[in-house]
């Protein structure tokens, strides 16, 4: 077997910096989750309703983050906020700022998606059987909505994670940054350890992944 | 005469420019079956939509017993409560099991008990063949099976009317008998129903009346035997001949 330099892991406190730097990626984009997916709920029921105007400025507000990499509104965010108005974001926060705007517009995306999705029929025949207009979004509407959006939400919640490894470009030190260093520090000692460390974080992205996308797809069984 | 159970006059819906339901006037008693035919986009099912204020409308007055029908009135759950519906689409919902399809209106909405809603649930289910299918979900079911399960969740309500609309057009040819043996059911029991159909020969034996619409409007109004054998109108003559096939004449080469 060749030598991963996975004894590097071992020096130090490098395995727990690496398990610090995936927590500090999975708390932007747990707080970046919290914030886009009731901001997400909200505009998405503004963009399958009926209004013209909010629907064309949340359309446009849509694509913008759609064409737009996240590495550039990064780099907006972070270094044009500071050229632009003098403030002085540090990199988490304007990460979060970053996630959360391009979250929001993905999850109101996908509940946009999930509530067009119902057909008319629904509303109808509920209302035939004397269901008040709130009974049937209760008891008709909402959960055929939320069962449709739970397996594709948790989808985003993954690409979020998966995303955070772009932050390490505004100076955050998340699992990424931190392997690189372990790398740069051990480049003499360990010279393959560049194979093994990223090899772990390979493992540790897929450790905090998987299991939700397993239970998006248990969801996605059980109510398909 | 008894007062009518259902008072249309001069019922008038458009889209736009473009008329559906031209100055419609109808009473229909207590306990009839009417079938209502015509060929597609004669307005036959937007008059269903009208009676169950699904639609709005533009002229016209509408009443169950002394109840007005009214889109925009307070009372208008209470009113559709009374009044069944099943539709074309399979419009079970989805997300509950039949049992729970029926159970929920009259739990929710006329706060029944669970236990005697259920008890009756299960008579009806028993009646139409699905007693075995309470507790599946609608997407395991038969198309056939999908609308007899709708009939008993409009019956859970005990309507005073039933309003079919071309229950069995998106059903397998095989799967069209059960639904309307169920449907000839309540006419058997003196159901107050308006059926619209593509059905021919069911709508001969269920109706106690045949309204045939064109253009918008009833321009016929018999017992089906009448309507059948001798339809008064020219329209209603071509009409029933697009029904009827003569045998082809093979030539020989």
């Amino acid at each position: 077997m060749p030598d991963l330099g996975l004894e590097v892991l071992l020096k130090g406190k490098n395995f727990i910096r690496l398990l610090e730097g995936l927590g500090t990626a999975l708390q932007i984009s747990m707080i970046s989750v919290a914030v886009s997916i009731p901001l997400g709920i909200v505009l998405g029921i503004f963009m399958a309703g009926k209004n013209p105007l909010i629907k064309a400025v949340l359309r446009i507000y849509l694509e913008i983050v759609r064409i737009m990499p996240q590495m550039v509104l990064l780099f907006l965010v972070f270094f044009g906020t500071t050229r632009a108005f003098g403030w002085n974001l540090s990199g988490e926060n304007a990460s979060i700022i970053v996630f959360s705007f391009w979250g929001t517009a993905e999850m109101s995306d996908l509940v946009r998606g999930a509530l067009i999705s119902i057909p008319v029929h629904q509303y109808e025949s509920s209302e035939a059987l004397g269901m008040s207009r709130m009974q049937t979004y209760w008891y008709i509407i909402i959960p055929q909505t939320v069962r449709r959006l739970i397996p594709l939400a948790i989808n985003l919640i993954t690409r979020m994670i998966k995303t955070t490894s772009l932050i390490l470009m505004i100076g955050v030190v998340e699992i990424l940054k931190v392997a690189q260093q372990i790398i740069e520090a051990n480049r003499m000692s360990s010279p393959n350890a560049a194979f093994g460390i990223y090899l772990v974080v390979f493992l540790l992205y897929f450790l905090a992944c998987w299991p939700i996308s397993m239970f998006a797809g248990y969801l996605e069984r059980k109510w398909g | 005469m008894e007062e009518p159970l259902l008072t249309i006059k001069h019922l008038v819906k458009r889209y736009g420019d473009q008329m559906i339901l031209n100055d419609i006037s109808l009473n229909i008693q207590k306990g009839q079956a009417v079938v209502v035919v015509g060929s597609s986009g004669c307005g036959k099912s937007t008059l269903l939509r009208c009676i169950n204020a699904l639609e709005p409308i533009q002229g016209g007055i509408m009443k169950l017993g002394d109840q007005v029908i009214d889109r925009e009135s307070k009372s208008l759950t209470g009113l559709r409560q009374k009044i069944g519906m099943v539709f074309q689409s399979y419009d079970l919902f989805p997300h509950l099991t039949v049992l729970n399809n029926i159970l929920l209106a009259p739990m929710k909405v006329q706060r029944r008990k669970k236990g005697e809603v259920t008890e009756e649930a299960m008579k009806l289910l028993e009646r139409v063949g699905l007693r075995e299918k309470a507790n599946s979900f609608p997407r395991e079911l038969s198309g056939g099976q999908k609308q007899r399960a709708a009939i008993v969740r409009a019956l859970c309500m005990h309507p005073e009317l039933l309003l079919f609309d071309e229950v069995t057009a998106a059903l397998d040819p095989e799967m069209v008998r059960e639904v309307l043996d169920v449907i000839l059911d309540l006419a058997a029991q003196g159901r107050t129903m308006i059926i619209v159909t593509h059905e021919m020969q069911f709508a001969r034996a269920v109706a106690d009346r045949v309204l045939f619409l064109d253009d918008g409007r009833i321009i016929e109004d018999e017992p089906p035997e009448i309507f059948f054998e001798n339809p008064k109108t020219e329209r209603a003559k071509q009409f029933l001949n697009t029904f009827t096939f003569h045998a082809v004449k093979k030539q020989t080469l």
